[in-house]
């Protein structure tokens, strides 16, 4: 991945926005509302291993396109597992990830500001 | 439980901290307040001043080591650096009101007495240090010493040594989402492939939680 080029200097936002980045985006982006969206999930859905989603996921919350809160404690122990950190697109991130994937792949209307996807 | 009892105690010595700092600082300023010393009959904002300053001292005295009382009473065995960090920050506390109370002990009308002030004032200085360092092992330790049960499977335990590479205080959590999303995974073969998979990219999950 382009971690180790892009590590020292996405501090305030992407320098370069690799292709898992852009498959776990593409997840997201599917319901943007969503507030509930953990690691596990992501893997399976987008097939990617969990060391790359973690790590994509902590890139996303340090460039400000998600924020991350505790499951809560009660529905989790309830299931007898621990708590798991959900996801959640903000609206900066949203707009900013439909931007990046309209570059990427100008051809697809799949991305159009406000739409949802097809 | 256990939890939010450390959570309390990491707060209670932000406070005792916060108190040092005041401590230190109205310190200074009855220092200077009573350097312009003069009779009461010519400066009575001067003597309201000094007045007001020794109440502040005793106050922020009282308010630290009632944190301290708190927060240095750990729920772990604490391993043998941090015990003698503990003790001599207790020893410290113990000295500062001697100081204090030698300092302000003089009738009200008479200046306080300056040297043990500047003492006073070192030792606070002192305590902020030795609070800030027992501020860091004890993340340190209970990063390491999760009570988790959750943190002793074989899956928790390799991802406590995994963790190591985080900064200390995401391990904590780290591990307890990663044991949450390894207790949702019924495949044997799936769980594996999934920690394999963080054990594999530790270092670039490091960077970028940085």
């Amino acid at each position: 991945m382009g971690s180790r080029r892009g590590r020292s200097t996405d501090e305030g936002g992407p320098q370069r926005v690799t292709v898992p980045v852009l498959q776990v985006l593409d997840l997201l982006l599917a319901e943007p509302a969503r507030d509930d969206w953990f690691a596990l999930d992501i893997c399976r859905r987008t097939r990617l291993g969990s060391g790359s989603v973690v790590e994509i996921l902590f890139r996303l919350q340090r460039w400000g396109w998600v924020t991350s809160r505790w499951e809560d404690a009660s529905d989790a122990h309830r299931q007898g597992r621990p708590r798991r950190r959900f996801y959640q697109l903000t609206g900066q991130g949203a707009a900013a990830a439909r931007e990046v994937m309209r570059e990427r792949f100008p051809g697809l209307a799949r991305w159009a500001p406000g739409g949802a996807p097809t | 439980m256990r939890r939010d009892e450390g959570l309390a105690r990491r707060g209670a010595r932000r406070r005792a901290a916060t108190q040092a700092i005041t401590l230190a600082a109205v310190i200074d300023q009855l220092l200077e307040a009573e350097a312009t010393h003069v009779p009461m009959s010519a400066g009575a904002g001067t003597r309201h001043a000094v007045i007001l300053r020794r109440g502040q001292i005793r106050n922020a005295l009282s308010l630290l080591e009632e944190a301290l009382a708190y927060g240095l009473d750990f729920d772990f065995v604490p391993p043998s650096e941090l015990s003698g960090a503990r003790a001599h920050t207790r020893n410290v506390a113990q000295i500062l009101r001697l100081r204090v109370t030698a300092a302000l002990s003089l009738a009200p009308d008479l200046p306080s007495n300056a040297g043990h002030l500047r003492a006073a004032r070192q030792l606070a200085v002192e305590l902020l240090e030795s609070l800030g360092h027992i501020q860091r092992w004890v993340l340190e330790v209970e990063a390491d010493a999760l009570p988790s049960p959750w943190a002793e499977t074989w899956s928790g335990r390799l991802l406590r040594l995994a963790a190591l590479a985080l900064p200390t205080g995401q391990r904590r959590d780290f591990i307890e989402d990663q044991c949450g999303n390894l207790a949702a995974i019924e495949s044997p073969r799936e769980r594996a492939r999934y920690l394999l998979g963080l054990m594999g990219r530790m270092s670039e999950i490091a960077a970028a939680c940085r």
